[in-house]
This record gives structure tokens, sequence and C-alpha cells, in this order.
């Protein structure tokens, strides 16, 4: 292809939702909730499973795990961010997405940092059982500080 | 973008979705969501493959896909319906979710030909605003070596000062008389000096 070659598509999702009828956008937002919650029992077990999971590979009940890649911590930590909604406002989602994060930085900096692996994991934890009874302002602060050992893990690098 | 009201309808009943995830759970979430928008009509895919499958076979609308995906993951996904679909496929509105969002893999979702990236957990309301915004979309779509897709360009600052814009939408760079006097340099001092905060 040389050029640019510039194509004026028409929109075909304009076209039929256009037609007219439908539903407001706040109550399709209401019905969608609420399909959403019919999930949440399931949602909770997955967050379950993957968090006994972590901590059987990655706990320190597991002596060989400074040597296990980071590869199946992400894995796990992905498919409870994945589960979401299973418990709404409890920050767990977040500090499995901070894990994922260090994870990743720790790919892009070769450095592996047990300590930093435990305290993630030992937040998720906490987060799991006590994350819905804390503050908003509480939550945040928990969560700031997996943020700050990861920027801490990564200037050190 | 236009803004998304409570009150606004949206009419998704005859829109055939492609849900593209490898996770049984993820992908049963999107159903529900989506279903709960009042769309009867889904395609549900457990890999890029299938859903190349069911892009072949015709008829899909809208494709929402999970990013990260064992074999084929969802950019590739994304990248294969721009260059190789079938020609009346290729402009398919994509969305990638994801979990795990690392700016740079927005940056590489806008670069293969996505129209959005938004992130998991799904909320709802996120995703109706981005449905939305594609059904009011009058973006180009930009076909060259280097990029296939949407036109990248989202914010329509004009031309550059001096050339006349191309586009009927193109802001007039026409600067009037100044009203007020310039302010003096003492005045302007304190304004770009960073200080010193006490708490």
């Amino acid at each position: 292809m040389s050029g640019v070659k510039i194509v004026r598509v028409p929109n075909k999702l304009t076209q039929l939702v256009k037609r007219g009828g439908g539903i407001a956008v706040g109550e399709a937002v209401k019905r969608a909730d609420a399909a959403l919650e019919s999930l949440e029992d399931a949602s909770l077990a997955i967050i379950d499973e993957e968090l006994a999971a972590i901590d059987l590979l990655y706990g320190a009940g597991n002596p060989d795990r400074a040597s296990l890649s980071l590869d199946q911590l992400y894995e796990h930590a992905s498919r409870i961010i994945d589960a979401g909604g299973g418990l709404p406002g409890s920050g767990v989602e977040e500090a499995a997405r901070a894990i994922c994060e260090l994870v990743a930085r720790s790919r892009a900096s070769n450095i592996r940092d047990c300590d930093a692996v435990d305290v993630h994991v030992a937040t998720l934890k906490v987060l799991r059982a006590q994350g819905q009874k804390l503050s908003a302002a509480q939550r945040k602060t928990v969560l700031q500080g997996l943020s700050d050992v990861t920027d801490k893990r990564a200037r050190e690098a | 973008m236009k803004r998304m009201r409570e009150g606004d309808r949206l009419n998704l009943e005859g829109i055939r979705f492609l849900l593209v995830d490898d996770n049984a759970h993820a992908l049963k979430i999107m159903e529900q969501v989506v279903s709960g928008f009042g769309v009867r009509n889904i395609v549900k895919a457990d890999s890029a493959g299938a859903a190349k499958e069911a892009i072949n076979r015709g008829g899909i609308d809208v494709v929402l896909t999970d990013a990260q995906m064992p074999g084929e993951t969802g950019y590739e996904l994304t990248e294969w319906i721009r260059l190789e679909a079938p020609e009346s496929e290729r402009y398919l509105p994509v969305v990638i979710i994801t979990g795990h969002t690392p700016e740079s893999d927005v940056t590489k979702g806008r670069d293969l030909g996505a129209n959005f990236t938004i992130a998991k957990p799904l909320v709802p309301r996120v995703l109706l605003q981005r449905l939305f915004w594609l059904s009011h979309e009058d973006r180009q779509f930009i076909q060259s070596d280097a990029y296939t897709g949407p036109d990248r360009r989202f914010k329509r600052l004009g031309a550059p000062y001096g050339i006349d814009g191309r586009r009927s939408g193109d802001l007039k760079a026409a600067v009037r008389e100044a009203s007020e006097p310039n302010p003096d340099q003492d005045q302007i001092n304190p304004a770009m000096k960073p200080e010193k905060v006490v708490l």
C-alpha cells in the first residue's frame, strides 16, 4: 500500500441504534448491575480459589518460592481481576492489579523481590477479609502503600 | 465526545455482539452486562481463533475482546480484523478489555486499530458509555502502511497557525485585537515562578 487512504465508513451501529425504542441509559445500567449481582457468589469463589493458589505457590510455606517464576502470580492475579465484582468496594481488584504491575516491573528490571511479593499478597488477603469494612480513605492508604513499594523497588533497580 | 445522559435511549436489541475471552467466568460477566443493556444477539468465542471464524461468517456488529489470551491475544485479533478480515468486516468497532493496563498497552491497542480500551473489572456504566460513543462516532478510517484503523486524532484542535484547515469542523484561527493590555513582567513572574509551599 502506498500513501494514506481515508475512508468514510457509514457507522452501522449508529443506524441500528437510531431505530428508536430501546431502553433509557439509567435503566440499562440498573439492569446490567442487577445481572452482575447474580454472579457475585461465583466471583467470590474464584477470588478465594486464586488466593489459595497464590498462597500455595508464593506463600512462606513453600520453601521453593524464591526460585519460582512470577508468571503464575501474574496469571492468578489477572484471574482475580477477571472475577471482578465479587467483593465490590473491597479494593481486592486494585490490589490484584498492583500485583500485576509489580510482576510486570520485575520482568522489566529482571529483579525479583520476595519481600515486595509478600507485602502485596498479604495486603490482598487483608482486603479480601476486611476490605469492605474499611473506609474509602483507609483503602486508598493501603493501596497507595503497594504503589509506593513498587515505585521504591523500581527506583532501586 | 457526546455526553451520555440518564434519559438517553439506546436500542441495542438488533445489534450482534461478539464477546471474546478465554476465561469462562469473564465471558459470562460480559454476557450478563450486555444482556442487561438489552442485547439479544450474542456470539461468544473463547479464543481469537474462534472469534475469527465468527467474523468470517459475517453479521457481527461490535467486538468486545479480552486483551490477554493464551495463543493469540486480543491485540492480535484486532490487528487481524483491520488488516486481514474480509473487507466488509475490517471496520468493525473493536473494544479491548484488559485486566492489567499499563499505558503502553492502551497505546498498543490504539495503534493496532482498536476503538477503545477499557479496564476490568467490567463496569456496566463505563462499557455503555463507550458503546454510546461508538454509536455517535463519525471518525474516519485511515488505511496506510503504518496504521489501519479509526482516525486516532480525537482532539480537533484545528489546523496549525497560518494554515487553513481542510475539515469542515476545523476551528478558525482568526485572532481578534487584544481587549486588555498585555500584563507586564512583574505580573507574569509570580505566575510562572515555582515557590515552596509550607503545609
